[in-house]
């Protein structure tokens, strides 16, 4: 493993996201203005005494961060293929795994940017002060989000070079299958049986019911955290031979020469 | 020598219309280090499959090949430390600097950063694109673009390059540039050259030696010359003369007349000289001389065409 070769695909990723101007817009104006919306929905729900609004917050929040971590590293990942140069790149001694921290960490750091800049203006705005006196739980949400939305995405990139360009667009319905499935406004115990059973097993499940718990109860018990941190390091753990075999299957299957 | 090339026995199977067929069936073959090898063949021949396959990007069914000892399908890492490769259809992303591009990939090649400055000089002054350094990718023309790109080809001093039709889209002013850079390269650095093109008076300026490759087989192998004398085994004299005289002694010696010039076909190893010899014996004022040889594109077509 060659820090020099991660570090250069950092530096020119970053060069090309700063150029990209919807990225921007992704990063920081939808997460801000969901803020926003949900912080007057809580400035008028508090007179109505509704504590849930928090909740609600809180929640969309971390929604929208797992949102954007998800589909940030996702986009990270897919961008060499959508501008034809993964070609390029797969054809130099840049390894796999290399290219994977490199991409990762972007998505990493751009959500987390994007992350802070809405936590600052809940504070600012709406008095928002949770994460003060929580701030470990809300390390502990952050890693766990991070953690997964980076395993998601590795997986989703191994199915379409598997699959072909075609099948595309599994990476942005897969980012609103685990939202749907990991619950974040309402409890699991509203899902049908199976479905709760599968929500279980998603990593993101467990920070939405701290948050709920954390709100309510002003704790949250420590077996929800180390299972959502578990599940998603299994999630990470899947994700990169899975990554590695993709690749393998399709220099086999004569895709990885299609997808360039 | 050294081998650079060493393939063996290398087949690979593709769908087409759910039903499996070969892209490349059993070909083996070798290449010299130092040497400019041409692949030549139809659309669909499976030219550019084997090139994916020498790049490490498409595993064979069956056989393998090596690259300077390493073996492509177990050394992958190394191969890709010591090849390089273009094709037609190579792009980088449109919102980076040219500059910025070469850097990356000098990062990615480990190159020292001592060094870097003046690769990334030496070629653009060769490939005359270092106005182009500071340009981004997307505002440059095709042409532009094939140039960074053949820089970005040698950035690792590969021994071995790979180029997938490499000049398809340039002009003829970068066309030449092109192969001038692709011969200077090769002689400077003793750059091994895999090279693929449909322009057949590149492949007959660049290549000694040629695989013709035909339904994912090879169907000829050897130097150009080789290649269309076995094809050709007699080439054309044509002499103009300022009057014709004895049409029946031409017509006996194997000539045809047309107005006043005379045609003849002599075999590849005939010395032609014998004909003007034989005219001026004759009192024939000889005023115009030349021989045509088949080219390149006439064994293409021939290729293709004896086929069918
Ligand atoms: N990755 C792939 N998946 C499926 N079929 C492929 C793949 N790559 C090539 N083929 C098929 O294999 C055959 C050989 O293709 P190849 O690209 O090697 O031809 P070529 O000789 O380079 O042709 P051209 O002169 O048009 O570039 C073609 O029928 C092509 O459709
Ligand atoms: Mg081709």
């Amino acid at each position: 493993m060659s820090l020099r070769r991660i570090s250069t695909i950092i530096r020119r990723d970053i060069e090309i996201m700063l150029n990209l101007k919807w990225k921007m817009v992704e990063t920081f104006y939808f997460p801000a203005t969901m803020t926003v919306i949900w912080g007057f929905f809580i400035l008028w729900s508090q007179e109505m005494a509704f504590e849930g609004a928090f909740v609600l917050l809180t929640v969309n929040m971390f929604w929208s961060f797992a949102y954007q971590s998800q589909s940030g590293t996702n986009q990270q990942i897919m961008e060499d293929r959508w501008t034809e140069t993964f070609r390029q790149v797969v054809t130099t001694p840049l390894k796999a795994h290399e290219y994977l921290i490199g991409k990762s960490f972007i998505g990493v750091l751009f959500s987390l940017l994007s992350f802070i800049f809405v936590i600052v203006i809940a504070y600012v705005f709406f008095d928002y002060t949770l994460f003060l006196n929580n701030w470990v739980y809300f390390l502990v949400f952050v890693s766990i989000v991070l953690i997964t939305s980076t395993a998601i995405s590795i997986l989703v990139s191994s199915l379409i070079t598997i699959l072909g360009n075609e099948y595309a667009f599994i990476s942005w319905t897969t980012t609103q299958l685990f939202i749907l499935f990991s619950a974040p406004f309402f409890p699991v115990e509203v899902y049908p049986f199976v479905i709760r059973k599968i929500s279980e097993f998603i990593p993101y499940t467990w920070v939405f019911e701290s948050i709920r718990m954390l709100v309510d109860s002003g704790y949250v018990l420590p077996s929800m955290l180390s299972r959502g941190l578990v599940l998603s390091l299994v999630f990470l753990g899947i994700s990169i031979p899975v990554y590695s075999k993709s690749y393998k299957l399709a220099r086999k299957n004569g895709r990885l020469v299609k997808i360039w | 020598m050294t081998t650079a090339v060493d393939i063996r026995d290398i087949s690979k199977k593709f769908k087409r219309n759910g039903k499996e067929f070969y892209a490349l069936k059993d070909i083996s073959f070798k290449i010299k280090e130092g040497e400019i090898f041409g692949l030549l063949g139809p659309n669909g021949a499976g030219k550019s499959t084997l090139i994916n396959i020498l790049t490490t990007i498409l595993l064979p069914d069956k056989g393998t090949a090596k690259i300077f000892g390493y073996d492509i399908i177990e050394e992958r890492q190394k191969i890709l430390e010591t090849i390089n490769s273009v094709s037609g259809e190579t792009r980088f992303h449109w919102l980076l600097k040219v500059k910025n591009i070469l850097k990356f990939y000098l990062d990615v090649y480990d190159i020292p950063s001592e060094k870097k400055k003046d690769r990334i000089e030496y070629l653009a002054e060769m490939l005359e694109m270092k106005h182009l350094l500071n340009r981004t990718y997307r505002t440059l023309s095709t042409g532009e673009k094939m140039r960074v790109t053949l820089v970005k080809s040698l950035l690792n001093h590969p021994k071995l390059v790979l180029y997938d039709e490499p000049t398809v889209g340039l002009d003829p002013d970068i066309a030449v540039k092109t192969r001038e850079l692709v011969k200077e390269i090769n002689k400077r650095e003793g750059t091994t050259i895999l090279l693929t093109s449909h322009y057949m008076g590149e492949v007959e300026e660049l290549c000694k030696r040629i695989a013709f490759i035909d339904g994912g087989r090879i169907s000829d192998i050897g130097t150009v010359k080789k290649l269309k004398s076995k094809k050709f085994p007699t080439y054309r004299v044509k002499i103009g003369v300022s009057e014709i005289k004895n049409k029946e002694l031409l017509k006996k010696h194997g000539f045809k007349m047309n107005r006043k010039t005379l045609t003849k076909e002599l075999e590849n190893n005939e010395d032609p000289s014998e004909l003007i010899r034989f005219l001026v014996k004759n009192n024939y004022d000889v005023i115009s001389f030349e021989t045509e040889h088949p080219t390149l594109e006439d064994y293409f077509l021939k290729m293709t065409r004896d086929r069918k």
